[in-house]
Order: C-alpha cells, then sequence, then structure tokens
C-alpha cells in the first residue's frame, strides 16, 4: 500500500478512542519517525484533539477558517512533541464542514501526513471527513454495540468510495468474552491493523494531556502504536534503546510542566 | 482446539496421545476398561488434572473431577462441547445478523 497523505480517523460511535488514536499516531510519527505531521480537529461539535495535547484554549482554530474568516495557515500551532496541530473551538459554534476538504488540499505539499480527528455523529461533519480523507483508519471495540457502529462506518465508506486502511480495535482487554480482531475483521471484511489493550497509562497520560507514546514510551501499548504509525507511512518499527527514551519522557515531562 | 506443543499432549497408559477435548472424548469412548480406570479411580484423576492446566477449562475440570462412572464422565465432556459449540454458533449468528441488517443498507 502507498503511503495516502490524509488520513481520517473516524468511527460512528462516541468515545471509542479516535482523539486518543489521532493524538498519539501524530506524536509518533514526529517524535519517532521525524515525519512532518500534521494532526487536524474536524470533530466539530465536540472538538477535544487540543485538550488531548495540552493546548486548553486555542485562540486561532478550525472553525474561523471553514467560514473564510482567515486563512488554514493561522490555525496552525507547532507543538513542541513535533508535530503541527489545527484545534477545534472549545465553544463550537455552526461551521460550512464541507469546505474542509478544499481548506486542507494546499497543506498536502507542506506534510508528509495529515490525520484527521471526526466526529462520531453521522452527519456532514463526518461526511466531511471522509470526503477530506485519501484514506480512513475505523476505530473499534471488540463489543457488539461498536462492532456494529464500526459496520455502518465501513459500509458508509464503501458508498463514499473512500479507501479503508483499516480498523484499530481498542480498548482490548483479552477476556474470552470480547470479540476478537479475527471476528471483526470477517464480520467487516477490513483487516485490523492493530489491537491496544485497555490501559490505565492511557487515562492517566490523558490527565497529563500528553499522548501515551510520549509518557510511557516503553508501555505495551506505546510500542503497538509506533509500529502502527511505521505501518501507515511505510516504515519499520525499532525500538529505541529504554535508556534514550526514559531520558526523552523526562526531558517532555519537564517541558510540558513548565507550560502549565 | 488442538494443541501445538507436543510437550503438552496427554499420553494415556495405552500409548494414546491427546490433543485435544475431542481427542480425548473420543478415546474415552474406545479405550477397554484397564486403561480407562488406571486414570480415573479413587485415588486420581489425570484427566480432571490436564482439562485444568492444559485446556484451561476449569468448569469441565471441577465436573470430571467430582465423577467416577464413565458413562457419566462422557456425557459432561459432551454437554460440554456442545454448549461450546452453542456460544460459539450464537455469536455467528449475531454477527451475521448485524452484517444483513447494515451491510446491505
Ligand atoms: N486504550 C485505551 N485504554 C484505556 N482508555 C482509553 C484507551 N483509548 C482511549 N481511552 C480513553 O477513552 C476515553 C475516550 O477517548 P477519546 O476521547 O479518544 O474517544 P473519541 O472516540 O475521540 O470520543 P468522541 O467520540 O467523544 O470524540 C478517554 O478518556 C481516553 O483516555
Ligand atoms: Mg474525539
Amino acid at each position: 500500500m502507498n503511503s495516502p497523505k490524509i488520513v481520517g480517523v473516524v468511527a460512528l460511535k462516541g468515545g471509542v478512542g479516535k482523539t486518543t488514536v489521532v493524538a498519539n499516531l501524530g506524536a509518533a510519527l514526529a517524535d519517532h519517525y521525524n515525519k512532518k505531521v500534521l494532526i487536524v480537529d474536524a470533530n466539530f461539535s465536540t472538538p477535544h484533539l487540543g485538550l488531548h495535547v495540552g493546548l486548553v484554549n486555542p485562540k486561532q482554530n478550525l472553525h474561523p477558517v471553514l467560514s473564510d474568516d482567515y486563512s488554514i495557515y493561522e490555525a496552525i500551532y507547532q507543538h513542541e512533541l513535533g508535530f503541527h496541530i489545527i484545534p477545534g473551538k472549545l465553544a463550537p459554534t455552526e461551521v460550512n464542514a464541507l469546505a474542509l476538504k478544499e481548506k486542507l488540499e494546499p497543506l498536502r505539499e507542506i506534510y508528509d501526513i495529515i490525520i484527521v480527528d471526526s466526529s462520531p455523529s453521522l452527519n456532514n461533519e463526518m461526511a466531511a471527513t471522509m470526503d477530506a480523507s485519501d484514506e480512513l483508519i475505523v476505530v473499534s471495540s471488540p463489543d457488539y454495540p461498536t462492532l456494529s457502529s464500526t459496520l455502518h462506518a465501513v459500509n458508509l465508506a464503501k458508498k463514499q468510495n473512500t479507501v479503508i486502511r483499516g480498523i484499530v480495535l481498542n480498548k482490548v482487554r483479552r477476556k474470552k468474552f470480547e470479540l476478537g480482531s479475527k471476528d471483526i475483521a470477517e464480520a467487516s471484511e477490513v483487516k485490523v491493523l492493530a489491537s491496544l489493550p485497555d490501559s490505565l497509562k492511557v487515562l492517566s497520560a490523558t490527565a497529563k494531556m500528553v499522548p501515551v507514546v510520549i509518557h510511557f514510551p516503553k508501555e505495551e501499548i506505546s510500542h503497538i502504536y509506533k509500529k502502527l504509525a511505521g505501518s501507515i507511512i511505510g516504515e519499520k518499527y525499532k525500538k529505541i534503546s529504554a535508556k534514550k527514551s526514559k531520558k526523552k519522557a523526562t526531558l517532555l515531562k519537564k517541558n510540558t510542566k513548565r507550560k502549565d | 482446539m488442538a494443541i501445538k506443543n507436543s510437550e503438552q499432549y496427554f499420553h494415556t497408559c495405552d500409548n494414546t496421545e491427546l490433543k485435544s477435548v475431542k481427542d480425548m472424548l473420543a478415546w474415552m469412548r474406545e479405550s477397554n476398561d484397564d486403561s480407562f480406570f488406571n486414570h480415573i479411580n479413587s485415588k486420581r484423576n489425570d484427566f480432571a488434572g490436564w482439562i485444568s492446566t492444559i485446556l484451561k477449562d476449569n468448569v469441565l475440570a471441577k465436573k470430571i473431577d467430582k465423577l467416577k462412572d464413565r458413562e457419566e464422565i462422557i456425557n459432561a465432556i459432551e454437554e460440554r462441547i456442545d454448549y461450546k459449540n452453542k456460544k460459539k454458533n450464537k455469536k455467528k449468528n449475531i454477527i451475521s445478523k448485524l452484517k444483513e441488517a447494515i451491510m446491505n443498507e
């Protein structure tokens, strides 16, 4: 598979982990693979991507860009973790969601990869992400209600002729009663790219507003995230030495603290 | 499901290698009394241990551990296999119903 430029992260269900996946892929691609990465919050009604990476109340954001009040370049923040981010407006206003594709187009030249976070609702917001993306990653979890939403999202993407790169199975507890990645792949006819464990470390990192791949680089979930990130850009994941990564984590924790 | 690691096979006293519950059930149906009661008697129940530690089915292991009668043991295993198959089919059924309802929309 060629590496895509704009990847939409979608799910027709709230809380499955879309925003967490976007923040962690963004951080992993910038920090571990040194890519020029932009992450975009296209969940216009409940835009929380900024809150996952320490950006609490951004002055500039995507909302007025979509209504042509200012240019998209003005809404880009350079994050200290290496990626760039276009956050959403915390107290959202009505937007012209479908302008997203047109606004992102000129940024293709600047970035190696653009990852778009999306809304879980079946409306224009979701349609905008599907429309703007070269490929989609569908976030799911191993239970029937989420599988049902996943099938729905896959069906929708197929109807819109948007390529689905695969499913990321999140919050996996490896319990017998859970659906397995095989069940989900067979049902959806889409490949499962990664199974991310349900992990308290994610909640702890989210509370610190730092992606888990940075906050706890040695955790199993962080390795899985980095491997997944590598697979999207066609690069093999090589673990860096524990010593190096610990040093980096301490440094970053210090940096984020100083900013608070 | 059959065990892949040959060190975990159950070796019966009449030199049969058992790799799964199905193998075990077949052997229990076919073996002679001497062999059968060599493994299950008032002092020991070799199968209960194997089912618990290797096949990781504590429910079946506990049940078998209490039984001494050959027919009862075989019935218990058959019931367990039945139950597991039903569970598996239930999952398949739900998934195919979901698929039918959503993917054909
Ligand atoms: N692997 C995981 N283990 C444990 N908790 C997780 C995991 N992934 C995400 N979470 C937690 O689940 C919650 C919801 O995650 P997130 O906000 O990313 O979901 P979302 O799909 O973007 O939700 P929404 O649809 O509301 O935008 C967060 O508290 C996050 O920290
Ligand atoms: Mg979200």
